[in-house]
């Protein structure tokens, strides 16, 4: 915090926030299509802020977040950490890409996500039965480029 | 810290043992994971009431905006709601203790006023594919995982998991939800699962000879472990015969307006069935040995076939109210 440079705050400003829109209530016709807020702040810092968050911070916000969302212990988390890994390997072409070939990115690595928690709900016979349980990631690409911008003019501040 | 891939892989390895670890305990519900779970929510637990904060803001102005001729009316309409519901309440004692009566169960009287708790919805769970209402009173107001919840109508859902102040009810449209019921009007028992679709319920086990119409009212049958017997569940909407299956493919509504109750009561009732099934056992000891004196054998005749018609009798009743 005592160094200007140091995204700490923005970093815990952001999270927070990320929390709050996912619990937030929503009209039932936009339910469906909440963005994976926790997620896509994580993978904006994952690409920003490679040694403030990393698979730990990743397995801590995704506990918590079970917490606010009373899923099964550890769900967000196995999620997040997948994500956050394939996030880190593709780490040294996201800083060439552009904002077009990052939100492809993002779909991709939310997909990803959506689909450790499918999996794991399915393995306790708790399954989505449609495919509507994979909207979010689509909702989460196209608010990417709006997340990705405000972030960054923040953390350049 | 750790941007280099070979660390990389340990902390995967980490981070993910554990958080399978966790999902492993979280199954098998393992008694101090559960407790943590517990504490770490009460912690988050004013978030909820903090959402909930601006729609209750929004609720309470328009309540004492309200015009003071509307509120008189809406006033006497209540007086007069209450008178009726007042008088079909006498009848219904006089009925449950006739009943009582009959069966020289104690346990029935009871079941008319019945102790409940009004609990507030403050908010509903973000996850779609889970039908889940938060409501405003947890473990310090006594609420137990399990306990059935009602609205003025009829059944709503079970308590699923319980805060210090708040807790969550999944509704019965939900699909991992499911109440025994038995259809009012004979009695026949089948199981009501939800399906997902709020205004759609299902109706399972009943064979294809079996005796159903739409509009049947189904009741709970108190034959789990949570619903005590008698509470409205839903109507018969739609029966369908498919040809080579074995059971009825029914659907139902639920009686309750799932989606808009504001209000609803945590019911402190656990479901009473064991108590009758020693009754016929007693009559019959009773009976062989009745022929030796006649005054014992008057009795014994006036139980046994009161066991059977009473829940016909006195069970419409309840609904209609």
């Amino acid at each position: 915090m005592a160094n200007p440079r140091s995204p700490l705050l923005a970093i815990i400003w952001s999270f927070l926030g990320a929390l709050l829109m996912s619990i937030l209530p929503l009209p039932d016709a936009l339910q469906v299509w909440r963005p994976e807020w926790v997620m896509l702040v994580l993978i904006f810092w994952v690409m920003h802020a490679p040694t403030w968050v990393g698979l730990w911070f990743a397995f801590f916000m995704g506990v918590v977040l079970d917490i606010f969302l009373v899923s099964p212990f550890g769900m967000h988390a196995v999620a997040l950490i997948v994500v956050v890994f394939i996030a880190r390997m593709t780490q040294r072409w996201s800083g060439i890409f552009s904002v077009r070939q990052t939100t492809a990115l993002v779909l991709v690595l939310i997909l990803s996500g959506r689909l450790a928690t499918y999996v794991v709900l399915s393995m306790r016979g708790e399954g989505p039965d449609d495919l509507s349980y994979f909207l979010p990631a689509v909702a989460s690409a196209l608010i990417w480029p709006t997340v990705l911008l405000s972030l960054r003019r923040w953390t350049q501040r | 810290m750790f941007t280099r891939q070979r660390g990389d892989r340990l902390h995967l390895a980490a981070t993910l043992t554990l958080s399978l670890a966790l999902l492993m305990g979280d199954s098998l519900q393992w008694g101090w994971l559960n407790a943590l779970k517990r504490q770490l929510y009460s912690l988050v637990e004013p978030v909820y009431f903090a959402i909930a904060l601006p729609g209750r803001a929004f609720d309470d102005i328009s309540d004492s905006l309200r015009l003071g001729s509307a509120l008189r009316r809406e006033n006497a309409n209540l007086r007069q709601v209450n008178l009726v519901l007042a008088a079909r309440v006498q009848k219904l004692s006089y009925l449950s203790n006739e009943n009582a009566r009959l069966l020289e169960l104690t346990v029935a009287a009871e079941s008319i006023d019945s102790n409940v708790f009004v609990t507030e919805v403050i908010g509903v769970d973000p996850d779609t594919t889970r039908h889940v209402l938060i409501i405003n009173r947890g473990s310090d107001a006594k609420l137990y995982k399990g306990q059935p919840v009602l609205d003025a109508r009829g059944v709503v859902g079970r308590v699923q998991f319980i805060g210090r102040n708040t807790s969550r009810v999944m509704l019965i449209s939900d699909r991992q939800h499911s109440v025994p019921v038995r259809i009012n009007r004979n009695g026949m028992r089948a199981i009501l699962s939800g399906t997902g679709d709020p205004d759609e319920l299902s109706l399972q086990f009943v064979p294809e000879t079996a005796d159903i119409k739409t509009g049947d009212l189904l009741v709970t049958s108190g034959l789990g472990q949570d619903f005590p017997a008698g509470y409205p569940v839903g109507v018969v909407k739609h029966i369908r015969k498919v040809p080579g299956e074995q059971f009825l493919e029914v659907t139902a509504t639920a009686v309750a307006a799932l989606d808009r109750s504001r209000y609803l009561l945590a019911l402190f009732e656990r479901p009473t069935v064991a108590m009758p099934a020693p009754m016929p056992a007693a009559a019959e000891s009773v009976a062989p040995a009745a022929p030796a004196s006649s005054s014992s054998a008057a009795p014994a005749d006036a139980i046994a076939p009161a066991v059977t018609p009473t829940p016909v009798t006195v069970a419409p009743e309840v609904p209609r109210g």
